[in-house]
């Protein structure tokens, strides 16, 4: 079973393959939200390039965020729009978890931040001591402020929230604070391909009818 | 030759089947009620609404037609004018079937479709003709030499005619979407209480205006004594709708005498006005010009005219690629002319 792994919540674009072995293929783009003209044209040269085809795809994992709103959804309209049309299943990862599985076996949390605009971060608490990300505290949005005023422990902070914070997460969390490597990419395609996978062997399918983004915030809208 | 068309540029979520040998198969349309309390569109609860709703309203547009995915040759969307969060959902749901199915991608801009509306009823309207399109974004006069082919004559300096009855409708507060209430509550108006102005722009004959329409409405209701104003709204409402259809009549006879037009075809949600068609209809009448309508239901947002027009052409090659992105400003050039 071949996976494709679609992950456009944040700003980096990324896109890839997994089956039985783990990870054939990823590619990640750092161009800025762009996702709707590079997403497809991606996936097609990962096709080629390993001598694939569109026939081949058994199943799309796709991140339902939390991350942009409209980022979001591009991938996961592609996504259903695939499932739909190819008559296979379809899985959900979370943007942050995904995120976080990047740094699996690591002894002390994992807190993946993405910028949520208007000074407050998406952020997610993830103990990945297992291998496997597993939530500590639900997904949130909320400032980076208060959040490190209820989080004092030691902990590697990643994400473009991280970076956009990172001046007062050293200032509060001082020597306890660890940062994720530069070429560390913020999409997580090939994590998503791998465990939205291993969701569909377990049968952790999401209907793509309903499927919706994990938005964390309301639309901005006010009653007249 | 059968198109899936796909529309998802405003707060309709729509998908249709179209066939060149049969004519339309189906028109779904998931309208969305949850604008209703703000008034107006909130662009983000229309691209949260699309997204819920594209595969259930695009699945049974292929079960009312009857036809499965393997039936159809191709999918046409549209690519713009309209909201971009929005256009994106139903551009990338789109490009995902077109893509595991190897179907070829139609552009469709969102005007070019209200005016492909009338073909879906009328197979054997032929142009030369103008071409009215009104609606809660867009009042345009089209010239249409042939399918295919466009020269926008007129458009807004500001609001559009829908965006107004809109506006007015929550002035005289009655409600949203300010149309058909509009409409309605003008049926027991007297048209002539108040002598609104009818703008027109100096040097441009085409153009519209409804922004200072709207303020002068406002003025006379601010006039209307309070304990008169209930009884006064139909009056009011029939006195607005009297002055933008007014000046929507008179600058499309305008242009139709400019370009020699022997028929106008109307387009768009205020298309379905019961004043304007009946205004439009009297006036064109005397002077020989035949009108042109689609039933209300290819006025408003629809896929139908999007699959209608993608079919067109799709037969004369036009085609998007993968990275096909759609443009909230899209002109109606984009994609050249037949």
């Amino acid at each position: 079973m071949t996976v494709l792994g679609i992950d456009t919540a944040t700003p980096g674009l990324g896109v890839a393959l997994a089956g039985p072995d783990g990870l054939i293929a990823e590619t990640t783009i750092h161009i800025g939200l762009q996702h709707s003209q590079t997403l497809l044209p991606a996936v097609e040269w990962l096709l080629e390039t390993v001598g694939s085809n569109t026939r081949e795809i058994d199943g799309v994992a796709v991140t339902i965020g939390p991350g942009s709103f409209t980022a979001v959804r591009i991938g996961l309209a592609t996504a259903k729009g695939i499932c739909v049309a190819g008559g296979i299943p379809l899985a959900c990862v979370s943007t942050l978890a995904a995120s976080a599985a990047r740094h699996a076996w690591l002894s002390f949390p994992v807190v993946p931040m993405l910028d949520a605009k208007r000074r407050e971060v998406y952020v997610g608490l993830y103990d990945v001591s297992t291998g496997e990300p597993v939530a500590v505290e639900p997904d949130t949005v909320v400032s980076p402020h208060d959040w490190l005023e209820n989080h004092t422990r030691e902990a590697l902070f990643c994400g473009d929230g991280a970076l956009a914070y990172r001046d007062l997460i050293t200032e509060k969390l001082g020597a306890k604070a660890h940062f994720a490597p530069p070429w560390v990419p913020l999409a997580s395609a090939g994590v998503v391909a791998v465990l939205g996978r291993q969701k569909m062997l377990r049968g952790e399918i999401v209907e793509p009818d309903a499927a919706t983004p994990v938005y964390l915030r309301r639309p901005q809208a006010v009653l007249p | 030759m059968i198109v899936l068309g796909i529309e998802s540029s405003c707060d309709e979520t729509a998908a249709a089947v179209f066939d060149t040998e049969s004519g339309l198969r189906s028109n779904v349309i998931a309208s969305q009620a949850e604008h209703i309390p703000f008034g107006g569109v909130v662009p983000e609860m229309a691209s949260r609404a699309h997204t819920e709703r594209i595969v259930p309203v695009v699945r049974q547009a292929l079960t009312d037609a009857g036809v499965t995915l393997d039936e159809i040759r191709a999918l046409a969307v549209t690519a713009g004018p309209g909201l971009i969060g929005s256009l994106l959902v139903g551009v990338s749901f789109a490009k995902g079937v077109a893509f595991i199915r190897r179907l070829p991608l139609v552009p469709v801009h969102h005007m070019e479709a209200h005016v492909f509306a009338s073909r879906i009823e009328h197979p054997d309207l032929a142009p030369p003709f103008l071409a009215l399109v009104v609606s809660g974004g867009h009042t345009q006069l089209i010239w249409v030499p042939k399918w295919g082919t466009y020269r926008v004559l007129g458009t807004t300096r500001d609001d559009a005619v829908g965006e107004a009855f809109d506006k007015v409708a929550k002035i005289l507060g009655i409600g949203y979407p300010g149309g058909p209430l509009i409409d309605r509550l003008a049926r027991d108006g007297n048209a002539d209480w108040v002598k609104f102005p009818k703008a027109f722009i100096k040097g441009d004959p085409f153009a519209f205006s409804f922004s200072g329409l709207k303020t002068a409405v406002l003025m006379a209701v601010e006039k209307t004594p309070e304990n008169e104003l209930e009884l006064r709204k139909a009056d009011l409402a029939a006195s607005f709708q009297k002055a933008a259809v007014g000046a929507l009549v008179q600058t499309t006879l305008r242009a139709a005498r400019k370009m020699r037009a022997r028929r106008v075809v109307l387009g768009g949600g205020v298309a379905s006005n019961s004043a304007l068609r009946r205004e439009m209809e009297a006036a064109c009448a005397r002077i020989g010009i035949e009108v042109t309508r689609p039933s209300p239901i290819f006025c408003t947002d629809n896929a139908a005219m999007t699959a209608c027009a993608g079919a067109f052409w799709f037969e004369r090659g036009r085609r998007a690629g993968y990275n096909f992105n759609p443009n909230p400003r899209l002109p109606l050039d984009a994609f050249g002319n037949e």
